[in-house]
């Protein structure tokens, strides 16, 4: 189990493969660059659930400490994401991944 | 209840990838972290909920909204289907080890061991103190991302 002091632990273990299985398919398959930030949004929240569902109830303290800077750090992770997705749009009127694919080095 | 709250969040987070309309698509994730924040205050920790429902359904959701107000609310992008059912295939078999994984409970052993009962703000800025550090660059660095960004838009006329 996850945690052995949830009595369901196994939902929460079947839920943080779900929303990580939700996410990685996201980002695999699809082009829209949005959709890609949805999509990594959704696997910080599965490693959010993870994280405080494994501590829960003896070191919740911690856990919540991890969280919160995995928070941070996903706040500034999106918003770069989201400033480079409006110059892209700006610079070539599109939000398709594909059509930069000639950044590739 | 536990069960209805996780399958809240699994159904938003798949009606937000599903959904053509990108901004019923950001509204269903923000509801998806709203319960996800319920479920932190059920598992006793009420500041990690507080986070997750201020700073990600709320900061995060009207950063999404302005960007799609600037791009455009309907998803114009064609996806390929065969590369979606290669995806599908290829994450669902995936998700079965990682399932195996988790309820191995190895997670559970790996955090670090801390003396309970230390309160959160004790562990936080006592224990936790580099975090805070890291927590105060990374927020700058985004800030001078974003200025820099802003300004190369700036520069390019546009």
């Amino acid at each position: 189990m996850v945690n052995e002091a949830l009595g369901s632990g196994w939902m929460y273990s079947y839920s943080v493969a779900a929303l990580i299985f939700i996410g990685v398919y996201c980002l695999i398959a699809r082009r829209n660059m949005v959709r890609l930030l949805i999509g990594l949004e959704i696997i910080s929240k599965a490693i959010c659930l993870l994280i405080i569902s494994g501590a829960y109830p003896h070191k919740i303290a911690m856990a919540q400490a991890l969280v919160i800077t995995v928070i941070v750090i996903e706040v500034c992770v999106t918003a770069t994401g989201l400033a480079l997705i409006i110059n892209a749009y700006r610079q070539s009127g599109s939000i398709d991944i594909r059509e930069f694919s000639n950044l590739r080095g | 209840m536990d069960i209805l709250l996780l399958s809240g969040v699994m159904l938003f987070a798949g009606l937000a990838v599903f959904l053509k309309d990108l901004l019923k698509a950001v509204i269903c994730l923000m509801v998806s972290s709203i319960f996800l924040g319920i479920i932190f205050f059920k598992l006793s920790a009420p500041y990690a909920g507080v986070f997750e429902i201020s700073v990600v359904a709320g900061l995060i959701m009207v950063l999404f909204i302005l960007t799609i107000s600037l791009t455009g609310p309907e998803d114009t992008v064609v996806e390929p289907a065969s590369m979606g059912i290669f995806a599908f295939l290829f994450v669902i078999f995936s998700c079965v080890a990682l399932f195996k994984i988790l309820n191995s409970g190895v997670i559970h052993q790996c955090l670090p061991l801390s003396s309970e009962p230390h309160g959160f703000g004790e562990v936080l800025w006592l224990s936790r103190t580099f975090d805070m550090v890291g927590q105060i660059s990374v927020i700058f660095a985004g800030v001078f991302v974003l200025l820099a960004i802003v300004k190369a838009g700036r520069k390019n006329g546009k």
